[in-house]
């Protein structure tokens, strides 16, 4: 590239997003009410949770479009993290969230702009809480109805709905186009990566090994093969499937080469299938006695079907605890 | 009762009762025979049933293994990997055992029974010329459709009325069920997604299997389960069913139904009910669909083979 990236958690995709964007895997939709410089509601427009605006320190004054996850592959390790279909069940609470209370949100961002803009047009209080109240009502039957899917995703609705209230009052009260500010005390009640989930801020995903990311060994659109250091071996980021479990297998019978045991980070894994898995196995029955393959933050669901096919024993297969959440 | 003899070979029968009473004389008669002649009994029946056999039994209730059919057989194709594994552990004694199996029950749904029909044949395909030992599958006269009994003597080469087997006029040889199974499968009334896949990625179809769960109100374990599900059996297409295949989705109840059609041919009845082995490449793909999903059907007709999978929404784990 010709140009010198100085922001890396800059977010590198168009917007507005369109319709159907899912060039960013971790993107997450939220829809978003404009607003003019008087705070008259200018349409919905959809955006990313995770999209704000970062100081650009050249040049003084001015932003650039900045993603709270991070660079590129902070924002795969979270998604790791969290898990891709996680991921899915809030953004589908999120699609039906906006649908159900789009009018009462209309409503309340137009009472609202009354508010704060003179005395001649203003809401009296009782309208507003009145309209905010109906509102915090349709959020409760919402939390109610989907408590299982919002304790899926680590967003138990106790607490969620004590925040979403504060968080609701400050919008309220904080003046045109100012950013309201949110007490960031009760998020601590939910895991770090989850916090990702309602915009706060979270620390950076971390992964199972340290990689060697300008040195990929493999790499294609949905895969990058890395290698790790501390402990030696190598790191799986991205879907391990039928178009490059070859790719795998192949990099997994290079370790044999080196010396002890081949360390293999699957904490950055989306997806891999049966094929995959059974590269791993067959690398480490091919290991002599005595050497072991160590698989490193190894995803629920993969441990899972290791159990149900039932391959055991395999004396050379290891599986240390890992980072997932 | 003919059933105390050591049988030659796998013995397949089918008990027709009408009522507790009647189910509870037969499948004593059978267990303890079994008991008197030290054979290992694995039961797989309803739990009601195993708290009344149990009751029964009294003390001998500890000569018998009890498995529960609503967790075994949840999956009608589950079943026969599980007789394979009490079949595994009991020739390698040489000694004759027996089983109770009724994955038949007025509860299954009217798409599970066609597959525990097709269960049914198939256990013929499994044991047949494999170790001796007699496996029984009471059927509730009283509660069942006739056409569902008329079917069990179709699949049974024995059928025990009356605590007497008589060979089934009307069975089907083994063969029959070897063939490929052509059952018509009903069109969904609408569905949520199509896509057309080939070899250059299967990403875009997980894509789609986890939005459209997560919006039908699924969570992320069954999500994740029928992700890999549809992965693997679209991998079959890609390797063996002509390298592209057709996944829909539709919603059906409280069931999600994920489709896979392509235009390869299924030629071994067994091969989604067989665990695989890490050495052996194919064949995993519907074993494993199997274990993570509530249901699976597959269907092999002359233009293709159709895979459909049910996930229920509400099912616990």
């Amino acid at each position: 590239m010709g140009l010198v990236e100085q922001h890396a958690d800059r977010c590198i995709y168009p917007r507005p997003f369109p319709d159907n964007f899912d060039a960013c895997p971790a993107f997450q939709a939220t829809s978003f009410i404009a607003a003019d410089s008087r705070n008259k509601p200018l349409g919905t427009w959809r955006t990313c949770r995770h999209l704000g605006t970062g100081n650009d320190l050249e040049n003084r004054g001015r932003f650039y479009p900045r993603c709270a996850l991070g660079d590129q592959q902070q924002r795969l390790q979270w998604l790791a993290q969290v898990s891709p279909a996680k991921l899915d069940v809030v953004r589908a609470l999120q699609e039906e969230f906006d649908q159900l209370s789009r009018p009462q949100r209309e409503r309340l961002f137009d009472a609202r702009a009354r508010l704060h803009t003179g005395p001649a047009s203003a809401v009296r209080e009782p309208e507003l809480e009145q309209l905010i109240n109906a509102f915090l009502t349709t959020i409760d039957r919402f939390l109610d109805k989907n408590d299982e899917r919002f304790r899926d995703v680590g967003l138990p609705a106790e607490p969620l709905r004590q925040l979403i209230k504060e968080w609701v009052w400050a919008w309220v009260r904080t003046p045109e186009l100012a950013t309201p500010r949110f007490d960031e005390k009760p998020l601590e009640v939910f895991d770090p990566p989850v916090r990702a989930f309602l915009g706060a801020p979270t620390e950076p995903a971390v992964s199972a090994t340290r990689r060697l990311w300008d040195r990929p060994l493999y790499a294609d659109t949905i895969l990058q093969i890395l290698p790790t250091v501390d402990p030696p071996g190598l790191a799986l980021v991205g879907d391990v499937d039928q178009s490059n479990v070859a790719a795998v297998a192949q990099a997994l019978a290079r370790m044999r080469g080196h010396a002890g045991d081949v360390h293999v980070d699957l904490s950055g894994l989306l997806f891999c299938d049966l094929g995959g898995l059974q590269a791993m196995v067959r690398a480490s029955q091919a290991l002599d006695a005595g050497r072991r393959l160590v698989l490193h933050g190894i995803p629920r669901q993969l441990e899972r079907a290791l159990e149900i096919v039932d391959w055991a024993p395999l004396p050379n297969l290891a599986i240390a605890g890992g980072v997932s959440v | 009762m003919s059933g105390r003899l050591p049988v030659e070979r796998f013995h397949h029968g089918a008990l027709l009762y009408a009522g507790m009473d009647e189910f509870l004389a037969g499948t004593i008669a059978f267990i303890r025979e079994g008991i008197v002649a030290s054979e290992p009994v694995l039961v797989v029946v309803g739990a009601p049933k195993i708290a009344a056999l149990k009751a029964r039994l009294g003390a001998d209730a500890g000569h018998v293994q009890f498995k529960n059919m609503a967790e075994v057989g949840a999956n009608p194709a589950r079943i026969i990997p599980a007789w394979h594994d009490f079949v595994e552990s009991q020739a390698v004694t040489g000694r004759p055992f027996r089983g109770i199996g009724e994955p038949i029950y007025p509860e299954r749904s009217a798409v599970e029974l066609i597959e525990c029909q097709r269960h049914e044949a198939l256990l013929n395909v499994a044991f047949d010329g494999g170790p001796a030992w007699r496996l029984l599958c009471p059927y509730d006269t009283t509660a069942l459709a006739p056409d569902v009994v008329e079917e069990a003597h179709r699949s049974h080469p024995y059928v025990a009325y009356d605590h007497t087997y008589i060979a089934s006029g009307l069975y089907a040889e083994a063969a029959t069920a070897r063939a490929p199974f052509t059952a018509a499968l009903p069109e969904p009334s609408h569905l949520r997604a199509t896509l057309v896949f080939d070899g250059m990625g299967l990403r875009p179809v997980r894509r789609l299997v986890s939005t459209e769960a997560a919006r039908a109100g699924y969570t992320s374990g069954p999500i994740a389960d029928l992700v890999m599900a549809v992965d693997e059996v679209a991998t079959n297409s890609i390797r063996h069913g002509g390298g592209a295949g057709r996944l829909r989705i539709w919603p059906d109840g409280d069931v999600l139904v994920c489709e896979i059609r392509d235009r390869g041919h299924f030629d071994d009845p067994l091969a989604d009910r067989r665990r695989p082995a890490p050495g052996r490449d194919g064949g995993r793909g519907l074993w494993l669909a199997n274990q993570l999903c509530d249901l699976v059907q597959v269907r092999s007709y002359e233009a293709g083979t159709t895979v459909r999978l049910h996930m229920h929404r509400d099912r616990a784990r």
